[in-house]
């Protein structure tokens, strides 16, 4: 390259446009060239007087005219900023619209909060004192309400002598204590099973329970589902599981009810363990339930079961039948009684296999805007807490007369059937059927 | 502002597209990221402020009346040097018909004239020196040098601005400088 080819490079070599090859040979000419480089100099001297000049800025106002030369010449098309309000409407749009669909929400799912506050007052009473609700069966055996950790087998705590005799009397105990009136058929308990029934509560507290678990014999473990199966629903009961006694008098599981309430009110398979020590062999039909049943036995327990103390009976345990869905989990504990008396409700001293448990159904009313469950003859106030005490109004008496002539407003609660147990004024009442005349 | 919006607006592509949705913002986003860098190299291809504040907002009038063919496929700033280009050349023409934008020439300047050339004028004096110089490049010289130098556009970018080839951009720039090494070698400032 001679130098006047140099020369028009210069410009490309200055701005960093030329290729590598066509660098490195120019920059060996400009090296052994003195007017190259000399004037390669002065047009980098002149570059730099140039690009030293005064950075120059639009002066100030200059988008007016532009803003308004478009405004003239598109006027349609000019938006102006969105404003702020905009921007603050479009929220408190979305505000609107997301408290429509929470309100919505909530106001769908009310059928089923409705049906479900019923089973909180099983839930209220988890894990630190299991919830224990009772049902009676006409036939005089006490059939053990559900709780929501009733499917296994426990052994039963002995009551506190507060609990069994409690300091309000017989007129004032827990509803607990309703709870389950199963002659005891152990040995041990022979003598007094003809004269009391003795209730207990259907579960024991967490500790007790992992106690338990750990006595519990392997057939019972095998007839009560692991808690992850009761939970989901799917626990089945084996269909001829017998249950085996218990080794140790002592320890009678009680039998339970866990009873789950689909959410369609579908019914709800449940299975009545009794208690291994209640339990003979196995019943297969109707009539041998019926033939453990003592009329005479069975009024002396109503009678009696007022004043005895609680805990002392063992239950069986109640497994979940099939034909739940994954979400009826959230019905888990939901307290259902059986509906069909003799032929589904399990005795416990009979039923020792699955067959003899019917479904199960609970019940609900709603009475002077209270909450009512069903269970097995009782109709339970939503929320009772367990072992709360109860002051018993026996229908008929002049103590419930005077009760509900003095707080009229309650006396519709006296059309529901049955065992009634409700509020008020911070206590809990419960009212029981009228004494038969012999 | 939503952030969604927000970060579009950090680009030109964003501003573009904005602006075709009807965002009067959008544009005038583009209006202030590019008007200096537009109105810079206007008036140092016309030297004369008047004229190159009418080029440089005409430069906008006309971007936003045609942002909706502006297809994305070149930058913006190089649309919108590109439309500054053609309106600066436009007036210049008709400058040169009117009797504008003669500027100094640069034959005329006797560096002796300068009787204070320490004086707090000096800059002053050698910046109009130096825009007058400038001016007397050819127009296809002066437009390629102005984009390079006070733009720093790269010579593709500059080809693609004025729609010339690469090869094309480098003789201009090339001729340019030594146009203004040799004036200002006659005039002793380099």
């Amino acid at each position: 390259m001679n130098c006047t080819e140099i020369h028009d490079e210069f410009s490309a070599l200055l701005d960093g446009e030329l290729s590598g090859e066509a660098r490195v040979r120019i920059e060996a000419h400009i090296a052994k060239c003195e007017d190259c480089r000399r004037a390669l100099d002065k047009m980098k001297r002149v570059d730099a007087m140039y690009r030293a000049l005064d950075p120059l800025t639009a002066p100030a106002g200059f988008e007016k005219p532009i803003q308004a030369a478009i405004r003239e010449k598109h006027p349609g098309q000019v938006q102006t900023a969105r404003p702020a309000w905009r921007w603050r409407l479009a929220w408190a749009a979305a505000a609107a619209c997301a408290a429509i669909v929470v309100a919505v929400g909530i106001l769908r799912r009310e059928p089923d909060t409705e049906r479900f506050n019923v089973a909180s007052i099983e839930q209220k009473s988890e894990p630190s004192e299991p919830r224990r609700i009772v049902q009676e069966h006409d036939a005089g055996k006490w059939q053990t309400a559900p709780t929501m950790d009733t499917a296994v087998p426990m052994a039963l705590p002995s009551p506190s002598p507060t609990e069994s005799t409690g300091d309000q009397g017989p007129e004032s105990m827990p509803f607990k204590d309703l709870a389950v009136s199963i002659p005891q058929q152990s040995a041990a308990k022979e003598s007094r099973k003809d004269e009391a029934s003795e209730s207990a509560p259907i579960a024991p507290p967490p500790a007790d329970r992992e106690s338990r678990k750990a006595k519990m014999p392997a057939s019972e473990s095998a007839a009560a589902p692991p808690p992850a199966e009761r939970e989901t629903g799917k626990a089945k009961m084996p269909a001829s599981a017998p249950v085996t006694p218990p080794s140790s008098p002592v320890e009678i599981p009680p039998p339970s009810i866990a009873a789950e309430r689909n959410q369609d009110d579908l019914p709800v398979q449940t299975a009545l363990v009794p208690p291994e020590s209640a339990a003979p062999a196995s019943v297969d039909n109707e009539e041998a339930i019926d033939a453990g049943h003592d009329p005479a036995r069975k009024k002396k327990a109503i009678a009696d079961e007022l004043v005895m103390p609680t805990n002392k009976l063992g239950f069986g345990a109640i497994t979940i039948g099939s034909g739940l869905k994954k979400t009826d989990k959230r019905y888990v504990g939901m307290a259902a009684p059986l509906e069909n008396d003799k032929r589904d409700m399990a005795v416990p001293e009979k039923t020792n296999t699955a067959k003899d448990v019917s479904p199960d159904r609970g019940d609900r009313k709603i009475v002077v805007e209270r909450a009512f469950l069903r269970i097995g003859d009782a109709w339970v106030e939503d929320g009772y807490p367990q072992d709360a005490p109860t002051r018993i109004l026996r229908r008929g008496s002049k103590a419930c007369k005077a009760f509900f002539d003095k707080h009229s407003e309650l006396k519709p609660l006296l059309e529901l059937d049955g065992r009634i147990v409700f509020s008020f004024d911070k206590r809990w009442y419960r009212i029981e059927p009228a004494k038969k005349s012999d | 502002m939503t952030l969604f919006r927000e970060a579009r607006m950090q680009t030109d592509a964003g501003l573009v597209e904005e602006c075709r949705a009807g965002d009067a913002s959008a544009f005038d986003e583009i209006v202030r990221r590019y008007k200096d860098r537009v109105y810079r190299v206007v008036y140092r291809f016309l030297g004369n402020h008047e004229d190159a504040l009418d080029v440089a907002q005409e430069t906008f009038i006309r971007a936003y009346g045609g942002i909706r063919e502006f297809r994305g496929s070149a930058q913006l700033c190089t649309w919108l040097h590109s439309i500054a280009a053609n309106l600066a050349r436009n007036r210049l023409r008709d400058g040169s018909r009117k009797g504008r934008n003669q500027g100094v020439p640069l034959n005329g300047m006797d560096p002796a004239d300068d009787c204070s050339p320490r004086t707090s004028a000096e800059r002053q004096e050698l910046e109009d020196t130096l825009q007058r110089c400038l001016l007397e490049l050819p127009e296809p010289y002066r437009m390629a040098f102005v984009l390079r130098t006070f733009d720093d556009l790269n010579y593709e970018t500059i080809a693609q601005t004025l729609g010339i080839p690469v090869g094309t951009v480098k003789s201009r720039i090339n001729h340019a400088r030594r146009l203004l090494r040799e004036r200002l070698e006659e005039l002793a400032i380099v």
